[in-house]
């Protein structure tokens, strides 16, 4: 997948977008405990019943970990990752495939950088939208 | 923080990085409670946000990362 040219980047311009999923419960088994997150409402069915959600439900930072890939992949490289923010909004389920999606919002120069910003989001196959945010990629100026 | 998971969510996170953190440097982290307030739910019901950040500076004490939390807590 090719990364962002950043010389020639305009508003408007999609991402290049990352599928992932179907998100298992063996992955929020792995996830949970490598994230040092401890809820249970992630990993136990009878947990998150009891919280009132039809079963468990995948980690919001699953799929901002799926975003950060996403962008370092438009980027071209981790180091022009600057800045990454996301709002979890709707919860994604087992199942669920993930696609990462974004779009470029705005293009300025700031000393020897090239900053782009982008709205970034995660979709599921009914298309909605779940985990939403935005992100500055710093690119060194050519 | 003794949170209650029943009720917790991870409303928003957000990153900030300053430069590549390098093999060897030492960084010392920061955290603290910015800010801690209250919203009517779309239900009726009151939500309580709770915002924590944290920040890592360097030897020299220049930042290096930057995170913003924001956990949302729905009041029994």
């Amino acid at each position: 997948m090719m990364a962002l040219d950043a010389m020639n980047v305009n508003v408007g311009d999609a991402l290049p977008e990352l599928a992932k999923g179907p998100i298992t419960r063996d992955d929020l088994k792995r996830y949970g405990p490598a994230a040092g997150d401890p809820n249970p409402i992630h990993l136990d069915d009878e947990f998150a019943k009891s919280a009132g959600h039809p079963s468990v439900f995948a980690h919001g930072m699953l799929s901002m970990g799926y975003l950060g890939q996403f962008l370092v992949q438009a980027a071209g490289s981790p180091m022009f990752v600057r800045k990454f923010r996301a709002r979890f909004g709707k919860l994604t389920w087992p199942g669920d495939m993930v696609t990462c999606r974004g779009m470029v919002t705005a293009v300025r120069d700031e000393g020897n950088a090239r900053l782009v910003e982008c709205d970034v989001w995660t979709e599921t196959q009914t298309g909605e939208r779940k985990v939403t945010g935005t992100a500055t990629l710093a690119f060194p100026r050519a | 923080l003794n949170l209650n998971f029943m009720t917790l969510v991870h409303g928003e996170q957000e990153f900030e990085y300053r430069r590549p953190i390098q093999v060897g440097e030492t960084l010392a982290l920061t955290g603290r409670i910015a800010d801690i307030y209250e919203k009517q739910s779309s239900g009726g019901g009151i939500l309580d946000f709770v915002v924590l950040e944290t920040e890592a500076k360097d030897d020299q004490g220049d930042t290096v990362f930057f995170s913003r939390n924001v956990l949302i807590s729905r009041r029994a």
